[in-house]
């Protein structure tokens, strides 16, 4: 049993084979929210959260389902040594997904608790303003997404450790604008967020640019994998891959962008009713 | 005075970020070589792939049978042509299809022109199961250009001794009657002169060396 996934370059088998890393990493964000319901803390009304506490269990349940599926077999086994699609969607999934989830789960009396008020905050500050989140997030995913880094990560669990770490380092970065869980950090709401969520939309195209446009497969590691389905060829999963990365991560991000604008006119709505309705009562009722 | 230190590091991060960006999208482009490749043949002059033999291999001179029953006589059939020579079997899980898959695909990229219609032999090594029938059946997705070759053990074994290449190794048959095969993963390209100049590891080498390298062997270049 392997701590992590890695490419192997052994014949793809259905056999099921559970990466105990995965396990551990699962576990022990579910153990922290247990630990934080037996404790009785998600009662204390020392710091307002945003949003609803069924709401953030929510979030913490799928965004933990969401982790496990990418963490452990069959996605991470394809993706870090068979397919260049699986790996872009376990990318996809943790950047778009995993990682706004898990910020909306958090607590803000957790977050006030593990960031504190001094320098921690002023950390978190920087890290969530769209100036140094957009840059920074895409940095990393660009870097992790090079041949150069891909290739020689993949061999080892550490390398792949590092390169999921990453997307998710880059995911919690990329979200920490609008979805800051620490009170005292000012996040972007309705039409700045919309806007900083649109701006946000050029990351996902900036590393699946040189695999759209490459005459060969770019990454040795899925080159000379064993082929999981006959006929589907390294250059056909590249090119897979590349519309994974691009139209998967577009709908996950404009699936959100809707849901706020929705909540955001809904908010509107009910911000304006009490005003409509005294103008409709002090209308004279038409004769 | 103002202190020029706040506008100034934000324009300095803002413009690190962008060049790292733009030197690793330029990086990310420059790996892709063969975007640069002529596809009528006329590539840019770079290094071969494989490893260059010298002094090189003579055509081993034994007699096979191709994939359609037909004797095929290593040096005679493939005589001023170029001519991939691999030692596989049909029942391998990992190395042949990739090899098999990387070759048909650097054929279609290459096109027309010089390299791209070479010989690509397959011979059948695990002599119980690589049948004539069961070669034509397996080369058959890969393109007509794709010839499987089946032979008796002696003269496979021979084969490889002329090439110096590994002996093959049947592994123990599983509960199922299923097993393994250890073979030479090269492929040896003979040059339209007759001459093995290059000979190809199938797990280093990538399908664009293949598009590379197909076209200026069959132009009589090694070098």
């Amino acid at each position: 049993m392997d701590w992590w996934c890695s490419a192997t370059r052994k014949t793809w088998t259905w056999t099921p084979k559970p990466y105990v890393g995965a396990w551990v990493i699962v576990g022990a964000l579910v153990g922290l929210a247990i630990w934080w319901l037996a404790k009785g803390r998600h009662k204390s009304d020392d710091v307002a959260d945003a949003g609803s506490s069924t709401g953030r269990t929510v979030a913490l349940v799928f965004g933990a389902l969401l982790l496990w599926a990418v963490l452990d077999w069959p996605l991470a086994a394809l993706g870090a040594g068979y397919l260049a699609t699986a790996q872009m969607a376990r990318q996809i999934i943790m950047v778009m997904l995993i990682a706004p989830l898990l910020l909306f789960a958090i607590p803000a009396s957790l977050a006030v608790r593990v960031v504190g008020t001094g320098r921690g905050l002023s950390v978190l500050r920087l890290v969530a303003r769209p100036i140094f989140a957009v840059p920074v997030a895409a940095f990393i995913l660009l870097v992790f997404n090079t041949p150069v880094m891909v290739d020689p990560l993949l061999k080892t669990p550490y390398g792949a450790f590092a390169m999921d770490f990453a997307w998710l380092l880059a995911g919690f970065t990329l979200w920490m604008p609008v979805q800051c869980p620490h009170p005292a950090v000012r996040r972007l709401e309705g039409p700045a967020a919309m806007v900083y969520l649109i701006g946000q939309s050029i990351v996902p195209i900036l590393p699946g640019f040189f695999m759209t446009w490459s005459d060969f497969p770019i990454y040795s590691t899925y080159e000379f994998a064993p082929r999981v389905f006959a006929g589907f060829d390294a250059l056909t999963d590249q090119n897979a891959a590349a519309a994974t990365l691009q139209v998967g991560g577009m709908f996950l991000l404009w699936a959100q962008i809707a849901y706020r604008f929705l909540k955001w006119g809904h908010d509107q709505m009910e911000d304006f009713r009490p005003a409509r309705q005294t103008i409709a009562e002090t209308q004279p009722p038409a004769s | 005075m103002a202190d020029p230190r706040t506008p100034w590091s934000r324009r300095r991060f803002l413009g690190s970020a962008g060049t790292g960006a733009a030197v690793l999208v330029l990086g990310a482009c420059g790996l892709n070589r063969g975007a640069s490749v002529d596809r009528a043949g006329q590539p840019e002059s770079g290094s071969f792939g494989g490893t260059e033999v010298d002094p090189p291999f003579d055509k081993p001179d034994r007699t096979f049978i191709d994939h359609n029953g037909q004797p095929f006589n290593l040096r005679a059939d493939t005589k001023d042509r170029l001519a991939i020579l691999f030692f596989g079997y049909t029942n391998c899980p990992d190395v042949c299809p990739v090899y098999l898959n990387q070759m048909s695909s650097a054929i279609k990229a290459i096109g027309t022109g010089p390299g791209s219609r070479p010989m690509v032999l397959f011979v059948g090594v695990d002599t119980a199961r690589d049948t004539p029938e069961v070669l034509k059946g397996y080369l058959s997705d890969f393109g007509e250009l794709f010839i499987g070759l089946s032979a008796d053990d002696e003269t496979i074994a021979a084969a490889l001794d002329d090439l110096t290449l590994p002996q093959v190794i049947l592994r123990e048959p599983d509960e199922n009657g299923d097993y393994y095969v250890d073979h030479a993963a090269y492929a040896v390209a003979f040059s339209p002169d007759n001459l093995g100049h290059r000979i190809y590891s199938t797990g280093t080498v990538r399908q664009q060396d293949w598009v590379e390298d197909l076209p200026r062997l069959d132009q009589g270049k090694f070098v």
